[in-house]
């Protein structure tokens, strides 16, 4: 193994991995379908947020320059207290992507392969990501580069289809908040706080890889703004094709938007594409959260994450099999619980104190190195 | 764990003492004797070295009185050349008055009568079974303790050809041929630079090949230059008979289907290459030059994109992407979506598929294993077999894959077409060596799709990506400049943008010289009045 070079992912790259990121589960799954025809409001408000979250992330990285967020953790809270926080930010993020590879398996057992065993879906995902993850976090970023630009192509071929086909009806999208705001924020609050924007939590073991760190923010906050309105168009696409009612009742809206494309009898079932974007997305979110927990090991164990990464891939893999029994479940258990009692501690409480103790931290070191400064001067004079 | 692999070092580690040892003894054994005043101990010496080989031969000679030996290999030098440049000057000296008493004499007398000419004046045993060895004539004198070698090689290679592979329309039609020396004239045709550089090296431990590492001062890496050499320094073999056979040892990764070095037979591929900041391997007795590093673009790339206008250029070079693809994913698609996804197909088409393979009694997979292992068979045999007997195995071929297999039931009409046309797109690439990969891979992806549909072709294609991007060629990554990502580099990538637009090289190659033609410009024909 080559551990002689520093691997790094260009601004580009970091871009692309973001909006992925975002777009990733989301914009298969759907996303505020509580607000009815105001759905792209609420995702509208949620990019808001996500876009503070971002700042705030880059901010508390920007604080350190060259430490990861783990390293971070060890700092504010000295050795002790940073293991346990680790140790649970490990477990988090590997739960967080057995439950993204759980929502892969979910889309294609119930729409492409009804008789295929979830178990080998999960099973060959976990590999592959296993894979990139062994060749690093530079190749991962790479491939992102690749992939995209088939997924650019493909999202806008499908607006281009739907619009060909004749497939919006804007009537659908009125009237404009018709209950007020009430549903607008209750679908934002706290489920949409923490998938996906919140999800970022996990890129900022990412972002000490990015080469142009004084850049970081600006590309950070305009890549999720750039997600945050795909999300809002697409959002506003799903509605306006298949009506609130239809919304509420199919799992998968893209899927079956979608499948209202038929041009010429010739152009039609483009399940493929979607496929793909699902596909891409799911591989970089289980990537990078594989990512995130590997490092976190390693900061854990001080022991290379290359060596952890097929036993923990295949933990995954099974996990994710294990935390729900029907899909029905697996999506009660991301609307309720995860939220509340995962997604905000990780994703806001343990962030906001850490930045709060790193900026006294470092407000004093500077401090102190202001006297240092001062008492050299002092003896040089003498 | 760990245990192992120190194992295994120390393992490699007494491998490589105990070659160093036989290397060492190699070299040392003959070497070291100087040449004896006496020429029949030297004659002895020779004959032992040589054993009894049909092709040496020591003849005696006198020169003013003295006894000579002449010893030559007759299979590596021109007698011609030598009896017109060399026996006469000597057989002349008999009648002049000057004498020839001492080494120092024979040195100035080889001055004076030999200026001009290649020669060599050895004074140990192992120097002149060199220089016998590679084309030299030797003549040893009684009393003295140095000998006089005289460069009349044999020249026999057969003429400038139009190369076999990499053919193009419009464009150069000469081809390197085995002789090293050619191909250097050849390049050096092309490029009038005294920055242009040619080092030799030697290789192969029994047969001595040369070989020459071509590149361009300034305009090469000189970090890149260094690890080329480095590389080429620590290849320990026994024999090289064609540059494919140091492909292998200078690499930076084995264990993968794509060629990490790039092999052309073409002069003006290689002068561009040289000028686009690369290095090139010349290796005597191989009409293949390696180039390196390679990036995957390379090898969609063909010198007749730039003698074209560049619309076309571009269009036929998006053609090759897409041909790859076909290779690649054609019948592991048609599998996938016969075995697991007919919705993806419209009514009319599935339904004409689905009676033809009515009476087909294998899935989808097997048919599609049978036609392309056929496939391959009759490539294969159709590569080696003598060109006599071509048109047998082209009759029993065409008859075997076409007609007869869709008459006799075993498989159907559409199979066919689905095989011939991934064949016929393998055959796109201008780089024999990169078709492979997509020729190999194709398999990989048949079985994928057969067990898990167009997510396992999917799968199958993110591996590779991965794959191709964890592959770097000398350090440089084998997919820039699309990853990582480089706008300059666009220009002459996918697309082919006219000459002049590209006022920079690649810097992908990442070179030390980056600007390549400063001023170009477009061409400014006389503008008609009004615009």
């Amino acid at each position: 193994m080559r551990t002689d070079f520093v691997e790094k992912i260009s601004l580009s790259q970091f871009f692309l991995m973001i909006v992925i990121f975002q777009l990733g589960t989301a914009i298969v799954i759907g996303l505020g379908q509580s607000a009815k025809q105001d759905a792209w409001i609420s995702v509208g408000i949620a990019t808001i947020y996500g876009v503070l979250l971002i700042f705030a992330y880059c901010f508390m990285l920007s604080l350190l320059p060259g430490k990861g967020f783990y390293e971070l953790l060890k700092i504010a809270y000295g050795s002790l207290l940073s293991r346990i926080l680790s140790y649970f930010y490990v477990l988090y993020f590997l739960y967080i992507a057995a439950r993204v590879t759980r929502d892969f398996c979910e889309l294609l057992t119930t729409a492409i392969y009804p008789k295929t065993p979830i178990e080998i879906i999960s099973l060959s995902l976990a590999l592959m990501c296993c894979y990139f993850l062994y060749q690093g976090i530079e190749v991962i970023g790479r491939s992102t580069e690749i992939l995209f630009p088939y997924s650019a192509a493909f999202l806008i071929l499908l607006v281009i289809f739907l619009f060909i086909n004749r497939s919006f009806h804007s009537e659908n999208l009125r009237p404009v908040l018709e209950f007020g705001w009430g549903p607008v924020f209750q679908a934002v609050f706290p489920s949409m706080l923490g998938f996906p924007f919140g999800e970022i939590v996990a890129l900022t073991t990412v972002m000490v890889a990015v080469t142009r760190q004084d850049y970081l923010t600006k590309v950070g906050i305009s890549a999720v703004a750039a997600a945050g309105t795909i999300l809002m168009i697409f959002t506003m696409i799903n509605v306006s094709v298949l009506g609130v009612d239809m919304i509420d009742r199919v799992e998968f809206p893209l899927l079956s938007t979608i499948r209202d494309i038929s041009i010429a009898k010739f152009i039609e079932r483009l399940d493929a594409l979607v496929v793909f974007v699902m596909m891409l997305g799911i591989w970089l979110k289980v990537c990078v959260f594989l990512f995130a927990a590997l490092k976190g090991m390693e900061s854990i164990t001080l022991i290379p994450y290359r060596n952890f990464v097929f036993p923990i891939g295949l933990l995954v893999s099974s996990i994710s099999v294990f935390i729900a029994a029907n899909f029905a479940e697996h999506i009660e258990e991301g609307l309720v619980a995860v939220p509340l009692y995962l997604h905000i501690p990780f994703q806001i409480g343990i962030p906001l104190v850490t930045t709060v103790i790193l900026l006294i931290k470092v407000r004093r070191r500077k401090g102190e190195k202001k006297h240092e400064g001062l008492d050299n001067v002092v003896q040089s004079e003498n | 764990m760990r245990d192992l692999t120190t194992w295994f070092k120390a393992k490699i580690r007494q491998k490589q003492i105990r070659e160093e040892r036989i290397y060492s003894y190699h070299s040392s054994t003959e070497g070291d004797k100087h040449i004896h005043s006496e020429v029949e101990i030297n004659k002895q010496e020779i004959r032992s070295i040589f054993g009894n080989t049909a092709d040496l031969h020591t003849i005696g000679i006198r020169v003013q009185g003295r006894e000579g030996m002449l010893s030559y290999l007759s299979s590596t030098i021109d007698l011609q050349m030598v009896n017109q440049i060399f026996m006469e000057p000597l057989s002349d000296l008999d009648g002049t008055e000057s004498e020839i008493d001492n080494d120092e004499e024979l040195e100035r007398y080889m001055q004076t009568s030999f200026s001009g000419k290649k020669y060599v004046m050895a004074s140990t045993l192992n120097q002149l079974t060199w220089l016998i060895l590679s084309g030299y004539v030797v003549v040893c004198l009684d009393g003295m303790t140095r000998a006089v070698a005289l460069y009349c090689p044999q020249k026999s290679q057969r003429a400038i050809e139009e190369p076999t592979t990499q053919t193009v329309i419009k464009g150069p039609k000469e081809g390197f041929t085995e002789s090293a020396e050619q191909s250097i004239t050849l390049i050096r045709k092309r490029i009038k630079n005294p920055k242009l550089r040619f080092e030799p090296f030697q290789l192969g431990t029994e047969t001595h090949t040369s070989i020459y590492l071509a590149y361009i001062e300034g305009i090469i890496n000189p970090a890149i230059l260094q690890e080329v050499r480095k590389r080429i320094q620590s290849i320990h073999t026994n024999a090289v008979f064609d540059s494919g056979m140091i492909e292998e040892f200078i690499t930076d990764k084995t264990m993968t289907p794509f060629p990490l070095v790039f092999n052309t037979e073409r002069p003006d591929t290689t002068a561009a290459n040289l000028i686009s900041g690369k290095a090139m391997i010349i290796v005597d007795g191989s009409p293949f030059v390696l180039s390196m590093p390679a990036t995957l673009n390379d090898f969609f790339q063909i010198s007749e994109d730039y003698y074209q206008p560049f619309m076309m250029a571009t269009f036929i070079r998006f053609i090759r992407y897409i041909a790859f693809l076909i290779a690649l994913i054609m019948p592991a698609a048609y599998v996938a979506i016969i075995t697991y996804h007919h919705e993806l197909l419209p009514t009319p088409l599935m339904i004409s598929i689905m009676a033809q393979r009515e009476s087909i009694p294998f899935p989808a997979v097997v048919e599609v294993l049978i036609m392309e292992f056929t496939f391959e068979i009759l490539r294969e045999a159709g590569i080696r077999m003598p060109r006599a007997v071509g048109m047998t195995v082209s009759v029993v071929g065409g008859l075997v894959i076409g007609q007869a297999a869709v008459e006799a039931g075993i498989i159907s009409s559409i199979m066919v077409i689905i095989v011939a046309l991934t064949a016929i797109a393998s055959f796109v690439s201008p780089v024999y060596s990169f078709s492979m990969a997509a020729r190999l891979l194709r398999f990989g992806l048949v079985i994928l799709a057969a067990s898990l549909g167009l997510y396992g072709v999917m799968l199958g294609l993110f591996f590779m990506v991965g794959h191709l991007n964890s592959l770097r060629s000398f350090g440089i990554p084998y997919l820039s400049p699309m990853a990582p990502f480089i706008l300059e580099d666009q220009k002459d990538v996918i697309l082919r943008l006219p000459v002049f637009s590209m006022k920079k090289r690649p810097t992908s190659n990442q070179p030390a010289d980056v600007i390549k033609q400063p001023n170009a410009h477009s061409p400014t024909p006389p503008q008609k009045e009004g615009t």
